[in-house]
């Protein structure tokens, strides 16, 4: 595994976090709020 | 791969809605009290908020598959990335343990001064999370788990003999599961051979191996 496959790894992985929590958060309000 | 991808993708980011869904819903029911009620035959003096237990059941349940998808998911990835999902556990507890925290120090409503119910809730979360965070995010953890090492090409085929210790001047020493045998290095010397072939060790590396599997 290059350098450049761990890096767009570790991007993919932090994206997918920051993906989850702005759906979430977006969801969440649309449905309370 | 493509598919390890998409699935990592979509499991970790339906793993941090999860979390997140848990953390907002909570933080709904704290507002008006800290309990509420839906359904059955009762007559329910704090109703839930509009969709928030559907968020809780919703954030439990499908943070729990998510955590196993990505367990599956990323091992396609190579390395190690299915170790993140124990960060899930920290995230869960030390989250929830800010709600508690930051409504025991300012409840909602017409209360006054501490709550000292969610504060001791806080600091059990707290701890809950906090400890195995200690643990999980050590640098060498960190390092192996988001970025890991290529695996070493001669482990498997070519490790020495490794002495361990000596004791009433005889040698003691512990065959590596890669050269057991004085027969095995012929076994080694085909493999190593088949790889070269293969186009997987290019020359230097496929004499460096061989020197090191007939040194023993």
């Amino acid at each position: 595994m290059g350098d450049g496959r761990r890096a767009v790894n570790l991007l993919m992985l932090l994206a997918a976090i920051v993906a989850g929590i702005v759906f979430g958060v977006w969801t969440f309000e649309s449905v309370t709020g | 791969m493509v598919r390890a991808y998409v699935g990592s993708f979509l499991s970790l980011a339906g793993l941090a809605c999860g979390l997140t869904w848990l953390y907002l819903g909570m933080r709904s029911v704290m507002e008006i009290g800290g309990a509420c009620a839906e359904g059955g035959p009762y007559v329910i003096a704090q109703p839930c908020p509009d969709g928030v237990p559907f968020f809780m059941v919703g954030g439990i349940f499908g943070g729990l598959i998510c955590v196993g998808l990505f367990v599956w998911a990323s091992s396609g990835l190579g390395g190690s990335y299915g170790t993140l999902a124990a960060f899930a556990w920290p995230a869960l507890f030390l989250s929830l343990g800010w709600n508690f925290a930051e409504f025991a120090v300012d409840p909602p409503g017409e209360e006054q001064g501490l709550v000292w119910g969610w504060l001791i809730c806080a600091v059990v979360f707290f701890a809950m999370g906090g400890l195995p965070l200690l643990g999980l995010a050590r640098p060498s953890n960190l390092k192996k788990m988001l970025w890991p090492a290529d695996p070493d090409p001669f482990a498997a085929v070519a490790a020495p003999v490794v002495p361990i210790g000596r004791a009433f001047g005889e040698s003691l020493t512990l065959a590596s599961p890669g050269v057991s045998q004085d027969g095995d290095v012929v076994a080694q010397l085909e493999r190593l051979a088949a790889l070269r072939d293969r186009g997987a060790l290019d020359p230097d590396e496929y004499e460096q191996a061989k020197k090191a599997v007939l040194d023993g």
